[in-house]
């Protein structure tokens, strides 16, 4: 009995065993191939007013990179200078959605306008700076006091003021303030018609650039931190849930993509807007670009309504429940996990 | 296979571990939102009651949980972004409630500054709110991780383990098709081979074999069949020879016996002329001579009619049929009664004593038998003859027992030879040949027969029809 003819039997077993793996292998790789490929989704329109700012990039993202497309949408974007003027837009019915702060939104739930938030796409604790002049006296938030502070009325800009001024002690109507259209903001400043601006990027790093040395700047994480979200009209997100959720199944494609490439969206998004790559890359870091609605939403529009009622942005009555101004359907059958909203 | 168990086990351990590990932090996740939980609720009691309980609480807390994130072992880049979130969201509420509670314990400002510090706490409030919220928020996401993460091991953990069975299956199933391949069919194939060479089928060829031992036992069973199957020509043409030579032989008995009867019986007869015709001119002597001649030449002419008896019994065809031997013994016995009227014989013959066997031939068999019975009790005084069977092992064997002479056992070996006597002819005539044709008859009924005896206490004769051969030597004695 020679080992040779013994292991012949072994070594047939070995091969048999190695084809059914690679068999196994081979099936899998089919099966998940099967799975993988979607059916063709049915093409919808939605059109959204679109800021071109940063602060919308996961919608430019998507954009760029055929998100949209890919889910079925065929989305037309009209652009604008800011979120108040996207929102103004929608009410004229010439976008279905639009991308804003959550202060004008806020402010148009309290002047009962049928809006509601489908989605956050980002929140950022420092994206409102305070920008303001050294030659006017103002070194400390102290100064600011009695001041005159250019500010887009009605945005974010001027909420994060009065946020400021409270989380420095300060009457928020002690400061004079001046209602400037974003575009003239740096101008205004440099000419010297107001001591200081209340902005957002990159509005307020024009604004330092165009003072150079004269400029100083007050951040205030602690008390404010600024989102920006999709608004639609209520029935609007209700009547088309199909096209919302390709939406954000999209927009949750921008964000993954920018978690996996940082610096290519980065890039794709200041390509997109025209602006200086360097410039960007400062604030960029503090945007954090999460799809979600979340429970302290609730707490920041509640704030900002007292703010608004305070600021005679409307008349002063109960703080209004914004939570039927949420639109959680789309986004708890895409992502339930991202609606921490209790219910 | 033993190579794919053992890969398959550490598989399945390892997966284990991770599953271990994700369930380690699915709870690591629930227990820092039970304490988030309990933070918030002690931060809404210190704003509501602004006691020190209150806020001892919210430190020992706080403390806790700093630590819990010191301890930390979330793994997988989700849940480390989630952390990084939630200590930076920590490091911020906890300054935020150091503000609010310096801002409670802190004098109660002029009314100049009384509405600032009321927004400045209750912007504190909210920012607080606001944070802790998110806190949850985030430690709630970090469950919803590890707990998937925990299910993704679990179900990895099942892949494995069916995926290892199916391996095993499939091994097993290769190694089945390669036994039935390389053992089964083929020793099936050598069964048959084996089968038809046992059913005489010499000719049936074993085949090539393959490389491995069972092909090398079917070329060995082969060429052990060739071998046999040469040696069978061999002993085939050697029978022939024989079966010819046998055929001669016996023609030549045949022959010479019934020739040599024609001189036997002139001799007898003219010796017999002789004695009645011219017997008063012989003397004593010469009727002697001629008695003499006579006497010879009648026993030649037995030992020739034996001679002519065993040829018959060699030759004659075999027709079984049943046959009671109990009645045959009766009849043999009452002839022998008549020839000899003088002699008194106790016979004992048994009932139902049927056998398959050709009449005339076992007729023979047991003429010779109780012949040998009577003539070797005929000097006994109360002489008994018995016929019978008795069952051993599980067979019959019938038996003629006596008790006359009987016969020194040593010599047994001898009873069955022809021409061979254990007595001297003037105590017992014969021929020697008797006991020669009762072996031949129970040979060709595939039968054997055996004796047993002791000298002066007589012997039984056994033997059997249609069994296999016994073993010759019984203790005991029947008749005796």
């Amino acid at each position: 009995m020679s080992g040779h003819r013994i292991s012949t039997p072994a070594k047939r077993v070995l091969v048999a065993s190695g084809l059914a793996i690679v068999a196994a292998i081979a099936i899998g790789y089919l099966v998940k191939g099967y799975q993988s490929a979607a059916p063709p989704a049915a093409l919808e329109k939605l059109s959204i007013a679109l800021p071109t700012l940063p602060h919308a990039a996961l919608v430019h993202i998507a954009a760029a990179n055929g998100y949209f497309a890919q889910q079925g949408l065929e989305l037309t974007v009209v652009p604008v200078t800011h979120g108040k003027a996207a929102i103004e837009m929608l009410l004229q019915g010439k976008a279905d959605l639009a991308t804003a702060a959550e202060v004008p939104f806020a402010l148009q739930v309290m002047a009962g306008q049928p809006l509601a938030v489908a989605a956050s796409v980002l929140s950022s604790p420092n994206d409102n700076v305070i920008v303001a002049r050294r030659d006017r006296g103002i070194s400390t938030p102290r100064d600011l006091s009695g001041k005159r502070i250019g500010i887009t009325s009605g945005t974010s800009g001027e909420y994060f003021l009065w946020a400021f001024f409270i989380r420095h002690k300060l009457p928020p109507e002690s400061a004079v303030l001046v209602d400037l259209p974003p575009g003239q903001i740096a101008q205004e400043l440099l000419k010297g018609g107001v001591d200081a601006v209340s902005t957002w990027q990159p509005v307020a790093l024009a604004a330092q650039s165009a003072l150079g040395t004269n400029a100083v700047s007050f951040t205030e994480s602690n008390a404010y931190t600024e989102l920006h979200v999709v608004i639609g009209r209520s029935e609007f997100l209700k009547a088309h849930p199909g096209a919302i959720k390709k939406l954000l199944r999209a927009l949750l494609k921008a964000e993954e993509f920018n978690r996996s490439e940082p610096e290519q969206a980065l890039n794709l998004v200041a390509g997109r807007l025209k602006i200086d790559v360097q410039m960007m890359r400062p604030f960029w870091r503090d945007f954090e670009f999460t799809v979600d609605l979340r429970q302290s939403h609730l707490i920041t529009l509640e704030e900002e309504a007292h703010w608004a009622m305070a600021r005679g942005h409307v008349a002063k009555g109960p703080v209004p429940n914004f939570l039927p101004h949420l639109h959680l359907d789309a986004l708890l059958a895409v992502r339930p996990e991202r609606v921490t909203v209790a219910r | 296979m033993l190579a794919a168990v053992g890969v398959i086990a550490s598989a399945v351990w390892s997966t284990y571990a991770e599953v271990e590990d994700a369930r380690r932090q699915r709870r690591d996740a629930s227990d820092l939102a039970r304490r988030l939980t309990s933070l918030k609720l002690v931060t809404f009691e210190y704003a509501l009651i602004r006691q020190e309980r209150a806020l001892a609480q919210y430190r020992e807390i706080s403390n806790r949980i700093d630590g819990m994130f010191a301890a930390s072992r979330f793994q997988g880049p989700a849940q480390q972004e989630i952390v990084a979130r939630l200590r930076s969201g920590r490091t911020l509420a906890n300054q935020i409630f150091d503000e609010l509670a310096a801002a409670f314990q802190g004098e109660t400002p002029n009314r100049a500054d009384l509405e600032p510090s009321r927004n400045f706490e209750a912007q504190l409030l909210s920012r607080l709110s606001i944070l802790q919220q998110d806190n949850l928020s985030d430690v709630f996401r970090l469950t919803d991780l590890t707990t998937e993460q925990s299910n993704a091991a679990q179900q990895r953990l099942l892949v494995v383990i069916l995926s290892g069975l199916a391996l095993i299956a499939l091994i097993t199933l290769g190694v089945s098709w390669l036994i039935h391949r390389d053992v089964l069919v083929p020793v099936a194939r050598l069964q048959q081979a084996a089968q038809q060479v046992a059913a005489g089928n010499w000719t049936t060829e074993f085949g090539a074999g393959g490389s491995d031992e069972i092909g090398q036992l079917t070329r060995d069973l082969g060429r052990m069949t060739q071998a046999l199957r040469d040696a069978l020509a061999r002993v085939e043409r050697s029978n022939q020879e024989l079966a010819a030579l046998n055929r001669e032989l016996e023609a030549f008995s045949y022959s010479v016996s019934h020739d040599l009867r024609a001189p036997l019986r002139s001799m007898d007869g003219f010796s017999l002329a002789l004695l009645e015709d011219y017997g008063v001119r012989l003397d004593d002597e010469g009727k002697d001579f001629l008695r003499r001649i006579r006497a010879a030449s009648q026993r030649m002419g037995h030992l020739i009619d034996d001679m002519l008896s065993l040829s018959q019994v060699t030759r004659s065809e075999l027709r079984p049929e049943p046959v009671d031997l109990g009645e045959m013994a009766r009849g043999i016995a009452e002839a022998l009664g008549q020839r000899n009227e003088g002699r008194k014989v106790h016979w004992q013959i048994d009932d139902r004593l049927t056998v398959r066997a050709d009449q005339a031939l076992i007729h023979i068999a047991m003429q010779n038998l109780l012949d040998n019975a009577w003539k070797f009790t005929s000097r006994t005084p109360e002489a008994t003859i018995r016929v019978g069977m008795r069952e051993q092992d599980g067979r019959q064997a019938y038996f003629v027992a006596d008790n006359g002479a009987g016969f020194d056992m040593a010599y047994a070996d001898k009873l069955f030879d022809a021409f061979q006597r254990l007595h001297h002819a003037g105590d017992f005539p014969g021929t020697g040949i008797g006991l020669a044709i009762v072996q031949r008859v129970l040979q060709r009924h595939d039968g054997a027969v055996w004796a047993e005896a002791a000298q002066g206490k007589g012997a039984t004769f056994f033997f059997t029809i249609g069994q296999p051969e016994h073993e010759h030597r019984r203790p005991g004695h029947p008749a005796g």
